[in-house]
Order: C-alpha cells, then structure tokens, then sequence
C-alpha cells in the first residue's frame, strides 16, 4: 500500500480509506493554523495531494467522494421532506 | 463476510465480524438482512462494535437496509459504533435515521419500551 504526504509532511495512505485523508488535511491545515486557514491554503494541500495520486487513485477516491456526498445529499432532502410533511401537518 | 445472526425475543441480531466493512463485502451483508426482513423480522440490531471503518458505500447500503425495514413496519438499528464509524454516519446525516445505540442491551431495550 503506497503512501503519500502533504506539505508538512504528514503521511497518507492510500488504501481506499477518505474519511483519513480529511482527517489528516484537518489535522496539518485546519487544526494546525488553529482554525485560522484560508480556503486557499486548503485548496493548495488539496492539491498536492491529488498530484501526488496516480490516475488509478484519483478515480478511485472521486468515486467514493462522490458516492458519499450522494448519500448525503439524498439524507438531506430526505430530512427536508420529512420536515414538511411534519409541518403540513400541524 | 464474517458474521453471525442471533434471533433475542423476535429481533434479529446481526453480528459484524469483519474490522473495515466496505464495498466488496456488501453483498453479502445486505442479502442477510434483505432476508430476515422477508422472512418477516423487520426490527434488526446490527452489531458494529468490531467494525473500525466503513466507506460511503456501506453507509448508502445501511440507508437502503433501514428503508427496507421501515417499509416492513420495523425499524434497523446499530450498535458499539466506532468513533470512525460514527463519524462517517453523521458526515452523511445517516444518524438523522438509523439509531446508533451504545450497545446491543441499549438497543434490545429501545425495541421493547
């Protein structure tokens, strides 16, 4: 299982697992500047990131980023209906 | 896929044995509780406490067991999730829906009140 690393030299590994590389980009951009960050500082650990990635790779984790902001979207206007038929019913 | 079913006062306890559940192993999870809710047990526990990962798809999976169950009159619970687990499940807004009990007592226990 290959590894890659962000700009501050924190390790990755790449074995399908997304949810460690938003941790590890919260961990050495967001936390690390204390929550002050500007989005384009996450956009350029974003994108050493995904430079580092084989084509392979980027596949694989844009299937599962999309697969999981699917679901989400779905929950959302799941919760959404569900609020308005509760409120079509007061 | 490892995992064991347990029938507990009409509710049916599906246990986890595997440490990251993701896609390729999905199958046959789904098709064990796809066939305890025909068989007529709509109220099932999944025990996750093993479980230390999971990818987008078996969140997408657990929504399309939940929904299953809840159509059948019943409902799908999950118990000992994981930090990682949970933190997939409220990223998703999938903890909105499923219920994630501390433990299996926990969840026996919301069934029957």
């Amino acid at each position: 299982m290959r590894t890659i690393k962000t700009t501050t030299g924190a390790e990755i590994p790449l074995d399908g697992d997304l949810l460690a590389v938003l941790e590890t980009l919260y961990r050495e951009v967001t936390a690390r500047k204390a929550l002050d960050r500007s989005f384009e500082e996450m956009a350029n650990e974003i994108a050493h990131v995904v430079d580092q990635m084989t084509r392979e790779e980027r596949d694989t984790y844009l299937q599962e980023s999309l697969f999981l902001n699917s679901v989400t979207y779905e929950n959302e206007r799941l919760g959404s209906y569900i609020r308005k038929l509760a409120e079509e019913n007061i | 896929m490892k995992l064991t079913i347990d029938h507990v006062r009409g509710i049916a306890v599906v246990r986890v044995a595997e440490s990251r559940l993701m896609y390729p192993l999905l199958a046959d999870f789904s098709a064990a509780v796809v066939s305890l809710v025909g068989a007529g047990t709509c109220n099932v526990i999944v025990d996750m406490a093993p479980v230390v990962y999971i990818d987008s798809a078996t969140v997408g999976c657990l929504m399309d067991l939940y929904r299953q169950a809840a159509a059948a009159g019943g409902s799908l619970k999950l118990a000992g999730v994981q930090k990682r687990v949970q933190t997939m499940l409220t990223m998703t807004g999938a903890h909105n829906f499923i219920q994630l009990c501390a433990d299996e007592t926990t969840a026996l226990a919301g069934f029957e009140a």
